[in-house]
């Protein structure tokens, strides 16, 4: 079971809580509402996957997608990983973090979007 | 025992449909679990097994969906110091090799990122071998992971 859940911090920063799946039929249930989360608003966005259990090329173009359209409209996606190694490792593996933050901690991840 | 096993192997058919990546990410992981398979190396075999699929049902083409799709895991080496399962993806689909097949470079901005070819670096970067061959109109992907024998 794939998941959104959201928490508006103050009034820039947005940490979006995405856990589950992030595969084919688990990114589309997510990507109409976490389009709207990230980007209907130029806020500063933590995405936190330190839940999700697994994550496949399609999740990553729906982070990269949305990453890029929030740039565009002035804002920051970041993303936080916390402890989850297999998440991070794919991450690392595409070269994405180095285009969007991936955190650890979570208040660094905060901050960075902050900046 | 999965060691003393004299076939460590399974076989499933499923329909050339978007619809059926969940079900068998579901058969990869139940029987790749009943024949010893750790579940780091069964994470990694289901990256690739998404991807894969992913692919086929992208760029196959029309024989991509006329066709069943084959999966079959093995299991080996279980008596050497290391072991490996091999997941083997058989499509009719177009032909394509995707150990040949070299993705573009990551763009050095966000602004720059274009859909696709995130797969295949996914597969390479969660398999510890690969291998393809193209019989009889079926493209056959094999996919390794090795894992040390305890």
């Amino acid at each position: 079971m794939t998941t959104i859940e959201y928490e508006d911090v103050d009034a820039t920063l947005r940490v979006v809580r995405l856990a589950g799946r992030l595969d084919v039929p688990g990114t589309e249930l997510i990507s109409t509402k976490f389009a709207g989360l990230a980007t209907s608003q130029s806020k500063r966005v933590v995405v936190d996957v330190s839940a999700v259990t697994f994550l496949a090329s399609v999740g990553i173009r729906e982070l990269v997608t949305n990453a890029k359209a929030l740039k565009q409209r002035g804002g920051k996606m970041v993303i936080f990983v916390g402890k989850n190694a297999d998440v991070a490792h794919t991450l690392d593996t595409t070269g994405i973090g180095t285009l969007i933050g991936v955190f650890l901690d979570a208040t660094q991840a905060d901050e960075a979007a902050r900046t | 025992m999965p060691a003393f096993n004299a076939d460590p192997s399974a076989e499933r058919l499923f329909s050339p449909d978007w619809s059926q990546i969940g079900p068998a990410s579901e058969w990869l992981n139940h029987a790749g679990s009943s024949l010893g398979i750790p579940l780091e190396a069964l994470n990694r075999l289901d990256v690739c097994l998404n991807e894969a699929l992913a692919n086929v049902l992208s760029h196959g083409g029309p024989g991509a969906t006329a066709a069943p799709l084959r999966l079959r895991i093995s299991v080996e080496n279980f008596r050497h110091s290391n072991a490996s399962a091999t997941l083997t993806v058989c499509d009719g689909g177009l032909k394509f090799d995707p150990t040949a097949f070299t993705p573009s470079p990551l763009p050095k901005s966000l602004d720059d990122v274009q859909p696709g070819g995130l797969g295949i670096i996914l597969i390479r970067g969660s398999a510890n071998e690969l291998g393809y061959r193209y019989i009889s109109g079926t493209n056959q992907f094999d996919i390794t992971v090795c894992w040390p024998k305890c």
